[in-house]
């Protein structure tokens, strides 16, 4: 197990020293500010619009951020050799994924937390919105374990794309499903697969039914949360195996 | 110490073998030269060494053990040839970093983390920089000391030599020297002659991934009134021709 924190403190070092996060970050704190001015844009709505802008602000940086910084930990490694130091070394390869996974997972808490303290300088903090972001925190960390997962085979540009293209499809599972219902008998399996196959993105953004006051229980959010943290191991679990199959021939 | 059996790799889509069909024997306490020129499979070999590639066939035993097993990799210290580093930690973060790996106990890892700066000679105020300020020099010499931060019993150096100026050069000589004194193993390989000459109690000459000739310095140049280096090129001439 040290070694595995060994690779997440440094993965969180080279993360957090990164200049490029600081300036997604920067970006990050003057969208959320100028969330009022969303406000403005619809009188008697404006509390509603400005939480909603901020919301949306935090999980899209945060989702940037994810796929940025996660589809370039493994590449980098390969491209910059230091992964021959790394291998050479007692460090089981499994070790390097999750430790990166963990090390990035620290990186995104704090940026998350610091988004939502310049959010709830805005807005009055409440445990629904508290639980909303941490829900957002957690798409993130599946999104990282899918970005991880494609970054152990793919270069940076792909697996960043093929990531962006299964949170996007993610989405949307629910209503693909709903939508199989009129097709034909193939087009019904194929849209049931998808639904089971893909992590349900869309029920861990809490936003939409707990602002509207769409009533939900403390099972249904474990339930989610559950199996979203399922897809995440499955995801980490497959990018480990293919990493410690992986040869470094150049 | 090392024994490799008939070890064969053929790269994915490659016709012509990297290394073929190589049977080495380096016993405990050798400083062992791997020479050949570029192409020839030293680095290759070095690889399937340190368990970073699969052989197509063959074995390979190394301090008693396989070269993925984390025990042996315990007891081993590499130098990959010209080392890259993670550019934003400084070099002390980086050796914590490496020690950590190697779960050296905290009270050790401070004192071995100074030793070893002390001992490859990189300056103390370098020791708190970012290593994306260090020469080529001081990255050679942050390489040794990562090399070493486990005080392995098998290390491994992979042109330990190229890029460095006659001083540097020097230094490495004298490190490897001392650890031949500790009557460490040592397994470098190098395309400097003299060098080997200098340091080495036993060497291997490869050529396109054949082995041309191995065994102990003072045997091969038994009889024979030649340096090493008219003996490397003797050897490479006769193969080729």
């Amino acid at each position: 197990m040290n070694t595995l924190f060994a690779v997440a403190k440094n993965t969180f070092r080279e993360a957090i020293r990164d200049r490029i996060l600081l300036v997604i970050l920067f970006f990050a704190a003057l969208f959320l500010l100028a969330a009022p001015l969303a406000g403005k844009l619809s009188p008697g709505q404006g509390v509603r619009l400005v939480t909603d802008f901020g919301l949306a602000m935090l999980h899209i940086f945060g989702l940037f951020l994810t796929v940025f910084l996660g589809s370039r930990l493994v590449f980098h490694e390969i491209e910059r050799k230091t992964i021959f130091l790394l291998l050479a070394k007692p460090l089981p390869r499994s070790h390097i994924i999750w430790g990166k996974f963990l090390g990035l997972s620290a990186v995104l808490l704090c940026t998350t937390a610091l988004c939502s303290a310049v959010f709830f300088l805005l807005v009055t903090p409440t445990w629904s919105l508290v639980l909303i972001i941490g829900f957002i925190y957690l798409s993130l960390l599946l999104l990282l374990s899918i970005v991880l997962f494609f970054g152990t085979w793919m270069s940076p540009l792909l697996s960043s794309v093929a990531s962006i293209l299964f949170f996007l499809a993610g989405n949307i599972s629910f209503s693909l499903r709903l939508f199989g219902e009129n097709m034909s008998v193939a087009g019904k399996y194929m849209t049931e697969f998808l639904y089971y196959f893909l992590p349900n993105f869309s029920s861990l953004n809490l936003k939409n039914f707990v602002l509207s006051g769409i009533p939900y229980t403390a099972l249904n959010l474990i339930w989610i949360a559950l199996m979203a943290i399922i897809f995440l191991i499955i995801f980490l679990l497959a990018a480990s195996a293919i990493f410690t199959r992986k040869e470094f021939e150049q | 110490m090392i024994r490799i059996k008939h070890l064969t790799k053929i790269y994915t889509g490659q016709r012509a073998a990297a290394l073929e069909n190589l049977t080495l024997e380096i016993p405990r306490g050798a400083v062992f030269g791997f020479l050949g020129p570029n192409g020839a499979g030293k680095t290759t070999t070095i690889k399937l060494l340190l368990g970073l590639l699969q052989p197509t066939s063959g074995a390979i035993e190394i301090l008693n053990g396989g070269p993925q097993d984390l025990a042996v990799k315990k007891r081993i210290g590499f130098l990959p040839e010209q080392p890259y580093f993670y550019q934003y930690l400084t070099g002390w973060e980086f050796l914590e970093f490496c020690a950590d790996i190697f779960a050296l106990p905290k009270e050790k890892r401070e004192k071995q983390i100074r030793a070893v700066l002390e001992k490859t000679g990189l300056a103390q105020e370098a020791w708190q920089q970012k290593i994306r300020t260090y020469s080529k020099g001081m990255e050679q010499r942050l390489g040794l000391a990562q090399a070493l931060i486990n005080d392995p019993e098998l290390v491994i150096l992979d042109e330990p030599m190229s890029g460095l100026d006659p001083l540097g050069r020097r230094e490495i000589c004298d490190l490897i020297l001392d650890l031949r004194k500790e009557k460490k193993t040592v397994f470098f390989s190098s395309h400097i002659l003299s060098d080997v000459e200098l340091l080495c109690t036993h060497i291997a000459i490869l050529d396109h991934g054949k082995l041309l000739l191995s065994g102990e310095v003072k045997g091969l140049k038994q009889g024979k009134k030649l340096s090493l280096g008219e003996l490397f090129l003797a050897t490479l001439a006769h193969a080729r021709s």
